[in-house]
């Protein structure tokens, strides 16, 4: 029987993944489940890959180890095209992907990773029904002025869609603890843009 | 709501609130808040740096005395005064910070402590936030025998400080608290007291009793102060022999052929890897004992020995060097036991350990099979090419690193130092030819300008936060000593690299209130430096003049590039 839900959270720095790594702990918490996270702090402001990984009990089950192995993610969110791919090695033959359609180019132009071309790769490799592209930095930008709150988008985009098994109310209260007042409210409307 | 002398936890919501998730940083900041932690002082790192940062945010509602201090070894005798003067204090820094302050670190177990004192050490294996050296603090809880804690998740980060707290303030020694940046790092539920209760703020009202035979380490009494330090680790050992920080977690029986040894993270990795054994094998348990060190130093003898006694093997899981390794084949001979030790032989001594390396070596110590992991694909032709580390949009270094490269003249040494100045040493730039530690870009100058002559100027680049931390000793040896390097300070105002903490040049202290700002141009010029030019390497052609001007000096010259951290300014800018 499964004993963990396996999140791989990938994106650069600057994209808000701690944040997002501190809601949704925090929610699987206040869902009543065990949880354990790993992230890399650091470079993450200067536009280097950064990779969170949390892994969620299942049914009272604990969590211990806060880095599960390659192949084990059930769902990958990639913040970013490029680092969606780096991390297709912890991906497995049923692992969903809701992956930001957001490229952050690299330092140095590499022309075998344009935007393009990252995409077809990530759609030749990932079967159809477990791909979802989603707008999230757009639509974000457009209907709250925030690409920022893209990590909250997709959160809600997992959740809505029951990609995630957590309760909406369960991220709510993790975004209560882990959200400054002042920018509470607009992080939950970006997290109930995605419910349709 | 808040009481007078009760105050809610420092990462929880409200008042009552007893569980929460934490970081294993956060979980330390409450485990010493629960302690009663009245002084905490701190140089900023990777992977302790939230620490100070959270500190720098609550230290004032809990009447708690934060201070970054100029480097470790400033803030780690900063603690020991306080300690004398009955304080309770904690200090944080990175690996090696440990470097920095181990000379005031191993007086202070001779003389002791007064007030409680714990200090974090942050480990970071695979070096994912670190340059210079994969270090392993372990040496220094060997080398000045202080007693050492290891967490393996956040809840032990909050309990592990606690005890820390309990042991130091029986003992009368510092403890020593170890994290690695998967600990300090990891975030977990974590339960801890729902109120945190202040006595009246001490800070500024304690005593120093005196007690020149506790606190003066001359000789003759330096050495039996040697021996009350061994005798007290021998007492600390035998608590620990029978303490829940160092558990086993199967009943022993005649039966098992492996066990497990193992301390922090590798621990909950270990459990992972066994746990997936066992599914993969229709869940037959495979009843390995593991063995649980939570006291690193000093270590639990007896209850390893116990715990190998009638197993025919043991792997020791640990990262980085093998310190339980050597230290468990030691009391295997003393005990005169004959079991197998497997540790390095089969373990990766560089980077972490994880859950599938582990997988695969208890399955070839136990010859049995196990799946395959079902990866998407394993074509890995398309491993994506990787992010360096880049300065960030509109950082002043961009205005520096080119033109320091263009007027160099060709063969020119040039050294780099710790900080977002390292990304000098990256491409594009590539314009290192040296790299250590913090302040060494100008000490190891000197040594290239002496030994090179006169018409090899070499020209050393270092950050303001580093300058003040240990720059000056280097540049005071170069006057002094008649050489000529060109050191450029570039002056970004704040230490950034380790996530923009306060510094001396910036006029604000660790809790960001208004502090003397201590002017680098006239420091340099207080220390005998005749050349010496402020300037912002954003006006063009104004450094590049500057820097001609310096090579053809026959003396020690100083360019202070003075120009804001582009995110710092944005802050600022947005504030
Ligand atoms: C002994 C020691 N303590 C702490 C660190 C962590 N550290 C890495 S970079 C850095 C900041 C240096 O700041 P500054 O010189 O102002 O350079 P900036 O990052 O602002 O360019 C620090 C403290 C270290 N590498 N060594």
């Amino acid at each position: 029987m499964k004993q963990n839900f396996n999140i791989l959270i990938t994106g650069v720095g600057g994209q808000g993944l701690v944040t997002l790594v501190d809601v949704l702990t925090k929610a699987i918490l206040a869902d009543g489940k065990d949880v354990k996270s790993s992230e890399l702090h650091g470079l993450s402001q200067r536009g280097g890959a950064v990779a969170v990984y949390v892994t969620m009990g299942l049914s009272k089950n604990k969590a211990f180890s806060p880095l599960f192995k390659k192949g084990d993610a059930d769902l990958i969110i990639g913040m970013e095209l490029l680092e969606t791919l780096r991390e297709i090695p912890f991906a497995n033959k049923n692992t969903k992907f809701l992956v930001n359609n957001k490229f952050w180019p690299l330092a140095v132009v590499d022309e075998n990773f344009t935007k393009e071309k990252i995409l077809a790769k990530l759609e030749e490799i990932i079967k159809k029904e477990n791909m979802h592209l989603v707008d999230a930095g757009k639509i974000c930008y457009e209907k709250l002025q925030s690409e920022v709150l893209a990590t909250m988008y997709i959160l809600g985009y997992a959740v809505y869609n029951k990609y995630l098994d957590i309760k909406p109310e369960s991220v709510i209260i993790g975004m209560q603890k882990a959200i400054p007042a002042k920018y509470l409210q607009m992080n939950i409307d970006a997290f109930n843009l995605a419910k349709i | 709501m808040e009481k007078n002398n009760l105050k809610k936890p420092a990462f929880a919501k409200s008042f009552g609130e007893a569980r929460e998730v934490l970081l294993g940083n956060e979980a330390i900041v409450q485990g010493a808040l629960e302690a009663g932690v009245d002084f905490v002082t701190m140089y900023p790192g990777c992977p302790s740096a939230e620490i100070g940062d959270e500190f720098g945010r609550i230290a004032k509602d809990y009447g708690v005395h934060y201070e970054i201090s100029t480097n470790e070894k400033v803030a780690l005798e900063a603690a020991v005064g306080a300690s004398f003067s009955g304080l309770k204090s904690l200090v944080a820094m990175k690996n090696f910070g440990l470097n920095v302050c181990s000379e005031v670190l191993l007086p202070l177990l001779y003389t002791g402590t007064k007030g409680a004192m714990v200090i974090v050490v942050g480990d970071d294996p695979n070096c994912w936030s670190s340059a210079q050296t994969e270090e392993n603090s372990r040496a220094f809880s060997l080398m000045a025998h202080i007693p050492t804690l290891e967490p393996a998740d956040a809840q032990e980060c909050r309990d592990f400080v606690r005890l820390g707290f309990e042991i130091s303030e029986k003992y009368k020694v510092p403890v020593m608290v170890r994290t690695t940046i998967r600990v300090a790092h990891q975030r977990g539920p974590v339960e801890f007291n729902e109120v945190i209760k202040l006595s009246s703020s001490k800070v500024g009202g304690a005593n120093f009793v005196k007690n020149v035979h506790q606190y003066v380490t001359l000789p003759p009494r330096v050495l039996e102060m040697k021996k009350e330090l061994l005798e007290k680790i021998e007492k600390i050992r035998k608590d620990f022999e029978v303490s829940k920080i160092n558990p086993t977690s199967l009943k022993l029986r005649g039966a098992n052929k492996l066990g497990i040894i193992t301390s922090g993270v590798s621990y909950l990795h270990t459990m992972e890897a066994l746990r997936n054994l066992s599914a993969s094998r229709q869940g037959e348990d495979l009843q390995i004992p593991v063995l649980k060190i939570g006291s690193f130093y000093p270590l639990p003898k007896k209850k390893i020995a116990k715990f190998i006694t009638g197993i025919k093997q043991v792997l020791v899981v640990e990262e980085l060097d093998p310190y339980i390794e050597r230290e468990l084949k030691i009391i295997a001979k003393d005990e005169n036991l004959k079991v197998q030790v497997i540790g390095k032989d089969m373990l990766p001594q560089i980077g972490e350990l994880n859950v599938e390396i582990l997988e695969n070596a208890i399955a070839k110590i136990l010859k049995i099979k196990i799946k395959k992991n079902n990866l998407l694909t394993t074509n890995y032709s398309l491993q994506a090419p990787r992010r360096t580390s880049r300065l960030c949009d509109g950082c002043p270094y961009w205005y520096a690193f080119p033109t320091i490269k263009k007027v160099a003249p060709e063969g020119t040494i040039i050294g780099g130092d710790i900080g977002c100045n390292m990304i000098g040493g990256l491409s594009p730039h590539n314009m290192y030819d040296y790299m250590f530690c913090m302040g060494s870009s100008i000490g190891i100058g000197h040594g290239v300008s002496k030994a090179t002559g006169k018409n090899n100027k070499a020209i050393t680049i270092m950050g303001d936060g580093t300058f003040f931390h240990s720059g000056m000793a280097g540049l005071i040896n170069a006057v002094y000593n008649k050489s000529n390097p060109l050191m450029i300070i570039l002056d970004n105002r704040i230490t950034a690299m380790t996530g923009h903490q306060q510094n001396p040049g910036m006029g604000q202290n660790g809790m960001w209130q208004s502090a003397p700002e201590m002017n680098i141009e006239e420091i340099v010029k207080a220390l005998g430096v005749k050349n010496v030019k402020t300037l912002d390497q954003g006006n063009p052609g104004e450094l590049e003049n500057v820097m001609k001007d310096f090579l053809i000096k026959d003396d020690v010259s100083v360019i202070i590039c003075k120009r804001i951290c582009a995110i710092l300014d944005r802050r600022q800018k947005k504030q």
